[in-house]
């Protein structure tokens, strides 16, 4: 109810409302970015980009979404397109944000923090970008297939397909 | 009738709360590598949650962003009123000129005394709009 009041006030110009709208969906989107593309420096590109065209575009935005779901289309459509020019899919950088510190979570934590984002760097885009949105996100697959705009057994289809690939890279690196 | 696969992909499902496992409960109880994959299915959860975290809020960032929202709205309104003002004013010269060619030389005295009087009832309301919105940014 509340959000929905804020979004309508940002709709009438209110800067205010399009700054809580975009403080209260800040981490949410940043954090899909940074996990879906593996790179902090174009998360914080495309977490600008997609802010600025989420604000200028706020007037389009229909009553009954959430806004993160409006900000996490944006942000999934600016990566495809970011890909399509770039053409570079599977060669992405070692840079995740990790969080971890101290030597002694570095020895542990780091180990299986670097060895989740190998497993994750190696599943496709469209695949990647289900998963993400399932499991740390918690979207429904009715909801993914809206943002990624593909039908809900594709949805289904890819993320069993991720679930199986990571656990086939878990057993050879003996973590089950 | 069930079959390991297709176990499987109900056992995935009901891990993200899109569907039920009781009615392949009692396979799961009988095939060992379903059973496996159940405990699998825990294990990947936990691991993989280590990606969970979201980064903290970073202010500058939404206010660049609004800041430079509003700039390219401006840019924007600024250039519609530029062409509508070349627009209207190509017109009413042009209109002006047709007009005058017809009536003559009081015609012009006329309409310059009007257009002098009626000048403030036009820019009045303009300014009061402009300031009305600036107040509410």
């Amino acid at each position: 109810m509340d959000e929905i009041r804020t979004i309508k006030e940002a709709q009438e110009g209110s800067r205010a409302a399009l700054n809580k709208l975009l403080t209260d969906n800040y981490g949410i989107l940043k954090g899909y970015l940074i996990k879906i593309t593996c790179d902090s420096s174009l998360a914080q590109d495309i977490t600008q980009e997609t802010m600025l065209r989420a604000v200028q575009n706020i007037k389009r935005f229909h009553e009954g979404a959430k806004f993160s779901t409006y900000l996490i289309t944006i942000a999934t459509n600016l990566y495809r397109d970011y890909i399509r020019k770039n053409k570079r899919i599977e060669s992405l950088p070692d840079d995740l944000e990790s969080g971890i510190e101290g030597p002694e979570e570095l020895s542990v934590k780091g180990i299986e923090y670097r060895e989740a984002v190998r497993i994750i760097k190696a599943l496709p885009y469209e695949k990647r970008a289900v998963f993400i949105l399932k499991h740390y996100y918690g979207y429904s697959y009715e909801e993914i297939s809206e943002i990624l705009k593909c039908p809900i057994g594709t949805v289904r289809s890819r993320l069993h397909y991720c679930i199986e690939h990571i656990r086939n890279e878990m057993e050879k690196e003996g973590f089950i | 009738m069930h079959n390991c696969k297709k176990v499987r992909e109900i056992l995935i499902d009901s891990m993200y709360g899109e569907s039920d496992v009781k009615d392949v409960k009692k396979y799961i109880e009988e095939c060992p590598e379903c059973r496996k994959f159940t405990e699998d299915l825990g294990v990947i959860s936990e691991k993989m949650d280590i990606l969970d975290a979201d980064p903290p809020v970073n202010i500058s960032d939404i206010v660049n962003t609004l800041d430079m929202a509003e700039k390219i709205e401006a840019g924007k309104k600024l250039k519609f009123e530029a062409v509508c003002f070349a627009v209207c004013a190509l017109l009413i010269t042009a209109a002006y000129a047709v007009l005058s060619i017809g009536f003559g030389t009081s015609f012009v005295i006329i309409t310059q005394g009007i257009m002098f009087l009626c000048l403030p009832a036009v820019l009045i309301p303009v300014i009061i709009k402009r300031g009305a919105e600036e107040g509410a940014r």
